[in-house]
């Protein structure tokens, strides 16, 4: 109990980054083509500077505001901003050319904040259990965990799960230079030095994510295919009548709790948890005809449901190490630079980082509640940030970003290297997400293969023999053949 | 696209294969894992999706040469096929402008070699008013560099100006 008041004190003290954090979510959610994995990058080199607890409060902030943000360009432009807003535009912007954007956004941020509350109580519940059961974990469980968490590799590729699999791979290749972890040999460093070190997180992440995407913006305002965006719809009355709040409740609730499930199965996400809660609306209403013209319950369905993924995808980020979605996967390189290695142990040996973490998570969404009726009112002020210095400022800062960890030009030229990369990767339908996951867990199987094999004085099938890893391999037959059945589904969408 | 895939699989296949040959000067181990076999694995995954994407690729093209695919317009296979004229200029340039940037800034220092790129980025994403991009891209460079220095105490390289 004294924990959870010292984090609410802590939380107290430094409010200021959450309130960045939420902010900065917001921003750059609503802004068409950044989204809360480029936020989270874009707030590294200033995360590094900072305490862990500050740091993580202000991503969890920055994730959780990035949702709602997304509603604002869906439901004022008809562009999501973020690929979880692309439901919230189905009933979002005919609200807004019936002149009731405010009410569209009003009901969006009522719903987020609702769905981000109920899943932030699901992870305060169910992470500390979750992480008990982990910590019976040996290396065989750790390692077949690992496997399980690399084949999100294969959902989080866009256009085909072949080159999905191929970044991942590519990762994974990476993830290998520098030195042996068993035998502290060199490998794979070709005789280039710098190379013993192998390829530090951020550089990478700053390349492939931020530094691709001001290429990318580049090419696409020289192309004629980046259009400048602005509403000129007005807002209106914002926040909903208390009569139309409950006849919205069932929907958020089950929404929210929909949306939760759906957070903590990992290689989810909060799109595919938005368009299932609007389907299950559509369904149980009895109106379905009016969907798709205005109906709150239209909105209120996906923004509960994606902001409730993002509680739910933090479970098994905390708890086992292994992140939910593509965001999550970007703030697990994130916490593993600024010092927190993310699983079981970190809730018995830094346990005030998670009550922080969770009193922080909590603020977030009353704080986006608050911040966002004042975005709402300034939502046309966001679209007006000029290209011309917002893309500059992101290339700037990013390189600066990449310099700052380890004082370092050989970083910016690597930052610079994966940004031409990445660049390349977005363009041919590659996933730069599976390369990061491969980049992080790579090592960490590896690890745990080595020391499983040397427990069983290299007797393989010890990795077969415990329960838990054989769920484990399961867990991961269903997520590949589940990648599967999406991009069985994909194909004839595209065609 | 199906030319992109099979390039995109023969660069990933070389890697695969550059990868293997490190693998050949590794040490022997008697005791618990061969450090050759979690390597081993990955090259081979990495190599047979780099197989599989050239088959793919191959039989993409021959399905574009025969017209029987039909993507959505000219506009989106234009989109998937190397940038050229003045894009390709601009991203070369940037590129090039980047690299220039981590070579240099050690020995010029962060304050001189900022403004540049950032008038350049600035040029290349629509602007045109010569006093508005130098004052902007020198103010994003001292904002940055009173932060980082200031804030943060990051021992940014310093130039001989400042």
């Amino acid at each position: 109990m004294s924990g959870i008041v010292e984090a609410i004190l802590y939380v107290l003290a430094h409010i200021h980054f959450l309130v960045i954090g939420v902010a900065g979510g917001i921003i750059v959610g609503a802004i068409p083509g950044l989204s809360g994995s480029t936020g989270i990058i874009l707030m590294l080199p200033f995360l590094i500077y900072i305490e862990p607890s500050s740091a993580l409060i202000m991503m969890s902030g920055l994730f959780c505001g990035s949702m709602f943000g997304g509603s604002i360009a869906a439901v004022l432009i008809s562009t999501p901003g973020t690929p979880s807003a692309a439901a919230t535009l189905l009933d979002g912007y005919p609200l807004t050319q019936k002149g009731q954007a405010g009410k569209a956004l009003g009901v969006a941020l009522v719903a987020s904040t609702a769905g981000g509350i109920i899943s932030t109580l699901c992870l305060i519940f169910l992470a500390p259990q979750l992480a008990k059961i982990a910590l019976k974990f040996g290396p065989s469980e750790y390692f077949a965990l690992m496997i399980f968490g690399l084949t999100i590799m294969a959902s989080v590729s866009s256009s085909s799960l072949t080159k999905g699999l191929l970044s991942g791979f590519f990762g994974l290749l990476l993830s290998m230079v520098g030195l042996n972890p068993s035998l502290g040999t060199e490998r794979f460093t070709f005789g280039i030095t710098r190379l013993l070190v192998g390829f530090s997180t951020m550089p990478v992440l700053i390349g492939l994510f931020a530094i691709s995407e001001v290429l990318s913006q580049v090419e696409r305002l020289n192309e004629g295919t980046l259009r400048r965006v602005s509403s000129k719809h007005k807002i209106g009355e914002i926040l909903p009548r208390p009569k139309e709040l409950k006849g919205l409740w069932k929907v958020i609730l089950g929404s929210s709790l929909l949306g939760t499930i759906i957070g903590i199965i990992p290689a989810t996400g909060g799109s595919i948890a938005s368009y299932m809660a609007y389907n299950e609306t559509k369904r149980f209403s009895k109106d379905p005809e009016s969907f798709g013209k205005g109906n709150l319950a239209g909105i209120a369905a996906p923004e509960a449901a994606n902001n409730a993924t993002t509680g739910g995808a933090m479970i098994p980020l905390i708890t086992l190490g292994i992140p939910g979605d593509v965001v999550t996967s970007v703030m697990l390189g994130a916490l593993m630079i600024i010092g927190v290695q993310p699983g079981p142990l970190l809730f018995s040996q830094s346990p005030q980082i998670v009550n922080n973490l969770f009193v922080g998570f909590l603020a977030a969404q009353f704080l986006m509640l608050v911040l966002g009726y004042f975005s709402i009112r300034a939502a046309n002020l966001i679209f007006k940030v000029p290209l011309g210095i917002l893309y500059p400022t992101i290339l700037c800062l990013c390189l600066l970003g990449a310099y700052s960890l380890g004082n370092s030009a050989y970083d910016v030229l690597l930052a610079m290297i994966f940004g031409v990369v990445g660049y390349f990767m977005k363009k041919y339908g590659f996933s730069a997400p599976s390369v990061i996951l491969g980049l992080i867990l790579g090592p960490i199987a590896e690890q745990e293969l080595g020391r499983a094999l040397i427990i069983s004085y290299g007797d393989w099938t010890v990795l077969f023999r415990s329960p838990l890893s054989i769920m484990f391999y399961v867990f991961a037959i269903f997520s590949v053949i589940y990648s599967l059945g999406l991009f069985k589904k994909k194909k004839p969408a595209g065609r | 696209m199906g030319k992109i895939d099979v390039i995109c699989g023969l660069i990933t296949g070389a890697f695969s294969i550059l990868f293997y040959i490190g693998t050949l000067s590794f040490p022997e181990m008697s005791i618990g894992i061969n450090p050759r076999a979690y390597p081993m694995v990955i090259i081979a995954a990495a190599f047979g999706f780099s197989l599989l994407l050239i088959v793919q690729g191959a039989l993409k093209m021959r399905r574009e040469k025969r017209h029987v695919q039909v993507r959505r317009g000219e506009t989106a296979a234009r989109a998937k096929t190397l940038p050229r004229g003045k894009t390709a200029w601009y991203l070369l340039i940037l590129a090039a402008a980047m690299l220039a940037y981590a070579l240099t800034m050690e020995d010029l220092g962060y304050i001189i070699v900022t403004p540049p790129l950032a008038a350049m980025t600035m040029w290349f994403f629509g602007e045109r008013k010569p006093l508005k991009i130098l004052l902007v891209s020198i103010l994003i460079a001292v904002v940055l560099y009173w932060v980082f220095r200031s804030a943060f105490r990051v021992p940014l390289p310093r130039s001989f100006i400042w």
